[in-house]
């Protein structure tokens, strides 16, 4: 299989606090890759860097051997990298499908698919993929009103009409009780099946192990651990970062 | 059963309903008609407005309140546009009066100096007049939210310095005189109202389609909206041009109207005054600033007896609107709009 994303060595200084310190890791096509790591790890700084919000002080990043370091995050997306956000951020005032339209006049819609079709019919089908019910009322409320879980649903559906090649996941299941992220859960494995692979940033080991094919463990900016779920799992450095110590 | 049926019969109650929930289905633009009444809800507040505009020199013959009328159009398109840039897009600008500028400046330089006919002096002016005004702001767009008010609102005044600097192409301090008019005031008239409702048909129609929802999602959030991979500086810099070529037009027909152009149309009390009429009627809403517009155009000509109380009851009437009804005029009247409720009975 090819690797569709390269990270090598990246660094990134806030000041004086390394956020990133020199972590490199592949991504195969069709693969889902878990990142996690206590609070102030750099996950989401990690992610901020492939998706252009943030540009790395050292290394390369690339994306299908294509070299995407320091590109403006719109181009990024463009190229089919698309991401959600920790805190959902849905355009408040919008109705919850024009939302959804946003990603849809994107020149990469244009291009990829070839599609001038009607953006209202396409959001809607995309709504309903991720779970709203098609003749849902939440559909048409401004977005803002949305409860927690279903603005979750509402970012993800955003990534999801870009036509991504790789999304982006950062911590999709925060905030989520249990049997909500188990309903998640079997849609992320359909878009994996679809085709798409997936980077999930998470705080927990425990909540990606199901789902995850390969887990990275970042600690103070570094990778300390990677492997399949079980081995990280029973790594004693991971449990030495959780339990405390060090 | 059947019993049950005869004597409800029998009772007939009456139930009020919302006069916009019996007439409209569920889709926001479809209407089923069912009577006079419900035609008349539907078509009037869409129908009257344009009438009385266009019917108003029939109704006022007296040549002042036609002038008044084509201020008041003046501030309407100029606060519909700005509505574009301030409401839809979130770059609350404080100096749209550079766009009137430009188009006034740009139509007279090429009538007066190179003597191009009006029908070619006023498009060629408003273009030329809105591609300048987008290229000043255009570097501003990196700031955002206060800072690009600011930044907006010393534009004009830099402007204003510039046309003293250079008086041999714009005639310093006195301006520029002698612009081509044969049109009449009631010519005016009907241009600028027809001018204001296109405008408005226009911005709606733009501020309603996919590209004013990515506008109103720059607004709201912008990091999302790169993340869905589009720039949001292009659709900024578009939004500018769009609403810059409404602002320009306006100044380049003042030009016309006046046969004259000078630092005042670059002046501030234009910017602010574009500003208040948009809040007052409602921003975001397109119609909304244009109802400011005419209001307070019409309000500060009634008050012009009180003399320098005028600025003092101007002030106040505003500070009482703001305060109760801070979502504007527009929304306001919708609202009420909506609850009209008739009587219906039931079998």
């Amino acid at each position: 299989m090819s690797k569709i994303l390269r990270v090598e060595n990246v660094t990134k200084r806030f000041g004086g606090i390394i956020a990133v310190k020199n972590v490199s890791f592949e991504v195969d096509e069709k693969e889902i890759v878990a990142i996690v790591g206590p609070n102030g790890a750099g996950k989401t700084t990690l992610l901020n860097i492939i998706n252009g919000f943030v540009k790395p002080d050292e290394g390369r990043i690339y994306f299908r051997d294509r070299d995407i370091t320091g590109l403006p995050p719109y181009k990024i997306a463009q190229l089919g990298i698309s991401r959600t956000f920790q805190t959902p951020r849905p355009i408040h005032r919008l109705r919850t499908v024009f939302n959804i339209i946003v990603p849809l006049v994107s020149p990469r819609i244009k291009r990829t698919t070839g599609w001038f079709g009607d953006e209202l019919v396409r959001a809607i089908d995309i709504l309903e993929e991720v779970g709203f019910e098609r003749d849902s009322e939440y559909l048409w409320k401004p977005a803002g009103l949305l409860p927690h879980g279903y603005l979750r649903r509402v970012e993800l559906a955003r990534a999801l009409a870009l036509r991504p090649e790789l999304i982006l996941l950062d911590e999709l299941f925060s905030g989520l009780s249990s049997p909500e992220v188990r309903s998640i859960i079997p849609l992320l494995l359909k878009l994996r099946d679809r085709g798409l692979t997936l980077i999930m940033v998470e705080h927990r080991v425990k909540d990606v192990s199901e789902i995850a094919d390969r887990v990275i463990v970042l600690h103070k900016g570094e990778k300390i651990e990677e492997g399949d779920p079980e081995t990280v799992l029973k790594s004693e450095r991971v449990l030495r970062v959780y339990l405390g110590g060090r | 059963m059947k019993s049950r049926k005869e004597s409800n019969k029998n009772i007939r109650t009456i139930r009020k309903e919302r006069l916009d929930r019996g007439a409209r289905a569920r889709s926001k633009d479809l209407y089923v008609l069912m009577s006079y009444e419900d035609i008349a809800y539907v078509i009037l507040p869409r129908v009257l407005p344009p009438l009385i505009l266009l019917a108003f020199p029939f109704i006022v013959r007296d040549t002042y309140w036609h002038m008044v009328f084509f201020l008041a159009g003046y501030y309407a398109v100029a606060s519909m546009s700005w509505d574009l840039l301030g409401g839809f897009t979130g770059l609350v600008s404080f100096g749209h009066s550079l766009f009137i500028g430009f188009g006034g400046y740009f139509t007279a330089i090429l009538n007066v100096w190179y003597g191009v006919p009006i029908w070619l002096s006023i498009p060629i002016g408003t273009l030329a007049g809105a591609a300048m005004g987008t290229l000043i702001f255009a570097p501003c767009l990196r700031t955002k939210g206060v800072y690009f008010s600011l930044v907006s609102l010393v534009a004009p005044l830099v402007m204003v310095g510039s046309i003293l600097a250079f008086a041999e192409i714009t005639g310093g301090e006195e301006g520029i005189y002698g612009l081509e008019n044969p049109l009449t005031e009631l010519q005016w008239y009907y241009i600028m109202a027809g001018l204001v409702l296109l405008t408005f048909l226009i911005l709606r129609k733009i501020a309603y389609s996919n590209f004013g929802l990515v506008l109103q999602a720059i607004r709201d959030n912008e990091p999302s909206v790169k993340v869905s991979g589009i720039n949001p500086v292009r659709y900024k810099v578009t939004a500018l041009f769009i609403s810059g070529l409404f602002a320009s037009l306006v100044g380049s027909l003042q030009a016309h109207k006046l046969s004259f152009v000078g630092p005042s149309y670059f002046y501030l009390s234009i910017s602010v005054g574009i500003i208040t009429m948009s809040v007052l009627g409602g921003v975001a809403t397109i119609i909304g600033p244009a109802i400011g517009a005419y209001i307070l155009t019409i309000l500060t000509e009634w008050l012009r007896w009180l003399g320098g109380l005028r600025m003092l009851l101007y002030g106040v009437i505003l500070l009482i609107l703001l305060n109760f009804k801070p979502e504007g005029i527009y929304r306001y009247l919708e609202r009420t709009y909506q609850t009209f409720e008739r009587q219906v009975v039931e079998e």
